[in-house]
């Protein structure tokens, strides 16, 4: 349990793999404190694996959320992006924020490494998705110091194991909100997203970015990449650099891997660790600033 | 003796485009659909190697979208069903929407062979539109053919009018052929198809045998054009199969004009079994792959082969090539401890 004095009260929705792989995050952050575990089946895996962690579980979903008297300043959503509006609703009312764990691309987006003060007038925090957590810290970067990068090229690889059904149906929702978050962070006027499923098991959370622009010093975009790097392994331990290539005069490669920190998903599952690596950051921000809201 | 109809789908403008790095031009797509036209070939596919969507760095840009293709090429394809192809993940609704409006007959959604349920999305909605659906799987010799009938069972769920496996490494042999049609045909009542790659000399007696076993659909390119060593060779094919007493509906001089033409006006150069195709066929690995693996190997100062091995030994699958480069540095960094 935590030592700081003051950690903010956080409750989690939805214990199944990526919620009880958060709480194992959360028990390692001297900063947040989970009251309460929100599931749906009292007899379900996630709510019994929640409680031998020794955490005080509730089972009937949001509204036994509602019903408790818990006292909490955050939520942590981690069901389905089709539950997510309603539950954000509801939180909205009771005046508590939300990180969005889900797909949904409802709240405001987040990646740790272009956080601002500015973010936290946000009550739901969106973190866009495995894809875009990976990518745009490095692009973000990239773009501030060129503004000639004219086209970017993102291609995942991720384990077949760690892509479930939901992620499945939603492939085109993907592309289209991961393509859209690097354009605002970045500004950069053409971009492609695209994913590969791989059979070939394990493997680690792969990223390949390609970056095409005129008059961009390699020297000074490698050390930039490098720098970028590093912010994220500050929050994602398991976040690699690859490979740094030129390819041709307008053109560079790069590639990163992300292996998870195998708190309970597996090493593989780097994509779905990155994402609640950032989610643990936004909360631990909100804890810093902006606890009793 | 009464033998089947079998439908010979083209895959000279989709395939083919793997040959030539994405290449093919809108005046040779527009030449050799009204060519094809004229020889009553069933399905006439166009596109990106990698189908709609694909045009991107990673694998290759066209000079125009197979979406724009689909558009130049709808009114020369008067008798031949036109068709394309989309991998989820690089494709998305839009460009499916597009390809529908431009008049798009049939359409193959394909996934790797063990992710089947890639497809349902799209598969279940072309089924609800009036379009020819085939879910198709691929690198299918990473599956048994047991995983492969279950596969093809779920696809045939969703929707799909029929059911394919890939040869996209060229790997199979006439018997690992067999026993994947026998298994698939266990499980599914929908037309099977079949499409080989020639790496290790096969494709002509892969897809007989497929035929055989009771496959109705094959695949084939003119004069094989399509990717590594290329496929099925169309002429051949049909000249086989009209001897063997199935019925093509293909005349057989009409489709030897058409390798003709696709030689001498298109320069669709017919690909053959080199070293680097026979390892990437013994190694599994995706017949696309070879214009990167042999440039990289040039510019890294390594061996093709090896790349082709590795890439093999780690299960690369299409859409992966970033794999090339990254196997090629460890390659060099290893020659450079060597040394």
């Amino acid at each position: 349990m935590p030592i700081h004095p003051n950690p903010i009260k956080v409750v989690l929705i939805g214990p199944g793999q990526i919620g009880i792989d958060l709480l194992y995050k959360i028990s390692r952050s001297a900063l947040l404190e989970c009251v309460l575990v929100i599931g749906k089946d009292i007899n379900g895996q996630g709510i019994k694996h929640a409680e031998q962690m020794g955490f005080k579980t509730k089972a009937g979903g949001i509204d036994a959320l509602i019903d408790s008297n818990e006292v909490y300043q955050l939520a942590f959503d981690a069901t389905d992006a089709s539950f997510h509006k309603h539950h954000w609703d509801v939180l909205n009312k009771l005046g508590k924020r939300v990180i969005d764990l889900t797909p949904s691309g409802i709240g405001h987006m987040i990646v740790p490494t272009e956080f601002s003060a500015a973010d936290m007038n946000s009550k739901n925090f969106n973190l866009i998705s495995c894809g875009g957590q990976a990518a745009i810290p490095i692009l973000a970067d990239l773009s501030r110091e060129f503004n000639t990068i004219e086209y970017t090229e993102l291609i995942t690889t991720a384990s077949s194991p760690s892509v479930g059904r939901a992620t499945r149906l939603n492939i085109d929702e993907y592309i289209y909100t991961t393509e859209a978050a690097i354009k605002a962070f970045t500004q950069i006027p053409n971009v492609k997203v695209m994913l590969n499923i791989s059979a070939a098991f394990p493997i680690a959370f792969r990223v390949i970015l390609h970056v095409k622009g005129i008059d961009i010093d390699f020297e000074k975009a490698k050390t930039i990449v490098l720098g970028s790097v590093r912010k994220v392994n500050e929050y994602v331990p398991g976040y690699r650099l690859l490979t740094l290539e030129k390819l041709e005069e307008d053109h560079i490669y790069i590639s990163v891997e992300v292996n998870g920190q195998e708190d309970f998903l597996p090493k593989y599952a780097g994509n779905l660790d990155i994402i609640n690596s950032a989610a643990i950051f936004t909360a631990e921000k909100i804890a810093c600033l902006n606890p009793d809201l | 003796m009464n033998k089947r109809t079998i439908k010979i789908y083209d895959s000279t403008l989709r395939d083919g485009n793997h040959a030539v790095y994405q290449q093919i031009s809108a005046e040779q797509i527009i030449t050799y659909a009204r060519l094809a036209d004229q020889v009553g070939i069933h399905y006439v596919e166009i596109g990106h190697g990698n189908g709609l969507g694909a045009s991107s760095l990673q694998v290759g840009q066209s000079p125009i979208s197979t979406n724009e293709m689909l558009k130049l090429a709808r009114p020369h394809l008067k008798k031949s069903r036109m068709s394309t192809f989309m991998l989820p993940g690089w494709g998305t609704l839009k460009e499916l929407n597009v390809a529908i409006e431009d008049g798009v007959d049939a359409v193959r959604i394909g996934a790797h062979c063990t992710e089947g349920n890639l497809t349902e999305r799209y598969i279940s909605y072309l089924a609800k539109k009036s379009v020819e659906v085939h879910g198709v799987l691929v690198m299918s010799h990473m599956a048994t053919p047991e995983e492969l009938a279950n596969q093809a069972s779920i696809i045939e769920s969703y929707g799909a009018h029929a059911i394919g496996f890939f040869d996209s490494s060229g790997h199979f042999l006439p018997e690992d052929v067999t026993l994947r049609v026998e298994a698939i045909r266990s499980k599914v009542k929908i037309p099977v198809i079949f499409h080989a790659h020639n790496n290790l000399g096969m494709a002509i007696a892969n897809s007989v045998e497929a035929i055989d076993a009771g496959v109705e659909i094959i695949d084939a390119c003119i004069r094989g054009f399509g990717a590594g060593a290329g496929n099925a060779q169309s002429e051949v094919l049909v000249a086989v199969l009209n001897r063997k007493g199935y019925i093509t509906n293909i005349d057989l001089d009409k489709i030897l004009d058409l390798a003709e033409s696709a030689k001498n006006e298109l320069n669709f150069n017919a690909p053959s079994v080199s070293t680097e195709s026979i390892v990437s066929g013994v190694a599994g690995v995706f017949s696309g792959f070879r214009p990167q693996v042999i440039k990289i190997a040039k510019d890294f100062n390594i061996s093709a082969r090896d790349i082709f091995y590795e890439l093999g030994r780690r299960k690369a699958i299409a859409g992966q090539e970033d794999m090339i480069i990254e196997i090629a540095e460890i390659l060099r960094n290893t020659k450079k401890h060597e040394l």
